[in-house]
This record gives structure tokens, C-alpha cells and sequence, in this order.
């Protein structure tokens, strides 16, 4: 129990690194840390929602998609990771 | 105001319907079928159940006095080739007919289609070439040999301004229009973008990771340039 409380906090603070090296357009950088923390927090939507954001924004739709998906799975009410996940079908019938 | 008349409330012909409505301009649409004709109401300034080729009836409508017509007629060839050469003989300036097949294009040319449109194939080749190629994500084509693609930036092209890249002088292609990704943290504290589009970029402008460029050029170009 205390490991799995240690592995959040840790995760945490990878995610804020993560987060980081995104807003500086660094995201294959953001997606190295944010994979480290998803290893620690498996259950965190949060981690596979940001990760989505990031392969979007690296135009791998495919890669952001199934993040998406995968954070729907663990939070089925997330309404920012249905909203992305419809965007990008929706570009796929289009384009 | 301009006035325009859809023949044939497929699904082609109600998207053309609605786009025109949507841009203020006066749509009148026809259709057999009265379960399509209501659809149309919705939103077309008339929508009337009429059979488009009754060349009286097209009469009584006050067809002559429209400014285009769009003869959308769905399956039915024969329809849709006499309904438009009724509307060129009743004086309609300008007549778009949707053709199904190469030939069916060149019949509608001989009975005097102004534009002849091909939908289903222009749609699929804009499916096929971003199957062939995922790093361009949409495509237009001008003519056979220019149109304008989407495409994701490669890497050779991080960090480096529209100067540096000489694309114009190496590759014969122009860059449009740019498409750049800026990230941003949303009120939830969860990471987002939003999109910048810079037309008619600066030659300083340099590219980043993510962009998409909007290029213009010769289809051969465009091929070696896919390439990289």
C-alpha cells in the first residue's frame, strides 16, 4: 500500500516534468516522462489523456487515438478525452 | 441575393442544398420523393415534390430565372442527362450536373452541363491518396498536374526557417499556408493546443516539430517532396 501511495507521488512529479516539456514544444520529451509515470500510475486516465494530447499535437493520430481510448476505458465519463477521441474520427471519415 | 435550384435530395444534393442556405443564398429543392422534399424544408427557401423531368412543370416553377442549377439526381442517368439538357433549353445559365461515371460526365458535357462534378470519385481519390501517404492529411486537386496538399512537416525540416529550406528553389513548391500547433495548459490543469494558422508565411518563419504545411505545386513535385 505505502509502495503504490510512493509510485503516485513519484508519478506525479514525472507528469509535472512531462507537462512541462510539452508546453515547450518538446513532446516526444513530455511522452518519454509521461510514459514513466503511466508505468508507475497504470490506473491514472490522466497520464494516457495528456499522452493522447501530445501524439496529437506530434500529428500520430493513430498513437493519440488509442490513448484516448485507453483512458475512456479507465474513466468512461472522461468528457475532454470523448471529446478529442470524436475530433479525430471525424477527421478520418473527412480526410 | 443569388438564387439556385437542387435537383435530386440525395445525400450529395441535400449537402450542396444545405451549404448554399448556410451561405445566405436562396435555394430552391426538388425532389420526387416527398420524405426528402420535407428534409429540405428545414432549411431551403422552397422545397417543392416536382418531377424534374416535366419540362412544363420546371416552367411553371419559374426555373429560367434562377442562377444555377445542380442536378444532383442520384442513380438514374437517363434522368439526370434529360433534366439537364431541359434546363440549358428553358435558359439556365449556369448548370453543375453530378456525374456517376467518365461517360455519363461526357454525355452531360455534349447536352450542355456547364460543370460536371464527380463526387464519389474525387472523394475517393482524396481517401486513397491519404491511405497512401499519411504524412499528407488532405488534398485538392486544381488541375492534373497542381493541387494543394496538407503535410506533415519532416524532420529534416525542424528548426529550420522557409529561407533556409529553399522549398520554392529545390523542390518547385510554394508554401501556402502553415499550420502550427500551440500548446497550452487548460482551467482543469490538463495539457491542450490550439491551432495557429499563418497564411502566407514569412521566409523567417521556422518550422517546428507537429507543423502542417499547406503547399501548392506540381503533382511531381509534390511526389518528390512526399519522399522525404
Amino acid at each position: 500500500m505505502q509502495d503504490s501511495e510512493a509510485n503516485k507521488a513519484k508519478s506525479k512529479e514525472l507528469i509535472e516534468i512531462a507537462k512541462f516539456h510539452f508546453v515547450h514544444n518538446e513532446y516526444r520529451k513530455a511522452l518519454e516522462f509521461y510514459e514513466k509515470a503511466l508505468k508507475l500510475d497504470p490506473q491514472n486516465p490522466q497520464i494516457l489523456y495528456n499522452m493522447g494530447i501530445a501524439y496529437e499535437s506530434l500529428n500520430d493520430l493513430r498513437n493519440a487515438k488509442q490513448c484516448y481510448e485507453a483512458a475512456l476505458k479507465l474513466a468512461p465519463d472522461f468528457e475532454q478525452a470523448k471529446e478529442r477521441l470524436s475530433k479525430i474520427i471525424g477527421t478520418a471519415e473527412t480526410g | 441575393m443569388k438564387r439556385f435550384c437542387v435537383i435530386g435530395l440525395g445525400k450529395f444534393g441535400i449537402s450542396v442544398a444545405k451549404a448554399l442556405s448556410r451561405k445566405g443564398a436562396e435555394v430552391i429543392a426538388i425532389d420526387t420523393d416527398e420524405e426528402r422534399v420535407n428534409e429540405a424544408s428545414n432549411f431551403a427557401t422552397q422545397a417543392i415534390i416536382l418531377d424534374a423531368t416535366d419540362k412544363e412543370a420546371l416552367q411553371r416553377i419559374g426555373i429560367q430565372d434562377i442562377d444555377a442549377a445542380i442536378v444532383a439526381v442520384g442513380k438514374d442517368m437517363a434522368s439526370s442527362i434529360l433534366i439537364t439538357s431541359l434546363l440549358k433549353e428553358l435558359g439556365v445559365k449556369y448548370v453543375v450536373a453530378k456525374a456517376l461515371s467518365s461517360l455519363h460526365g461526357k454525355v452531360l458535357e455534349k447536352v450542355g452541363a456547364d460543370r460536371v462534378v464527380f463526387p464519389e470519385r474525387d472523394m475517393g481519390m482524396r481517401v486513397a491518396q491519404s491511405l497512401l501517404s499519411p504524412s499528407i492529411f488532405d488534398y485538392i486537386a486544381l488541375s492534373p498536374q497542381y493541387s494543394i496538399i496538407e503535410f506533415v512537416a519532416p524532420q529534416q525540416f525542424f528548426g529550420k526557417s522557409l529561407k533556409e529550406l529553399d522549398l520554392r528553389n529545390k523542390y518547385g513548391v510554394l508554401v501556402i499556408a502553415i499550420k502550427k500547433k500551440v500548446p497550452e495548459i487548460d482551467t482543469t490543469g490538463e495539457t491542450s493546443f490550439h491551432e495557429d494558422f499563418i497564411v502566407a508565411p514569412d521566409l523567417d518563419t521556422v518550422i517546428d516539430e507537429g507543423d502542417i504545411l499547406i503547399i501548392l505545386g506540381h503533382t511531381k513535385n509534390i511526389e518528390k517532396l512526399r519522399r522525404l
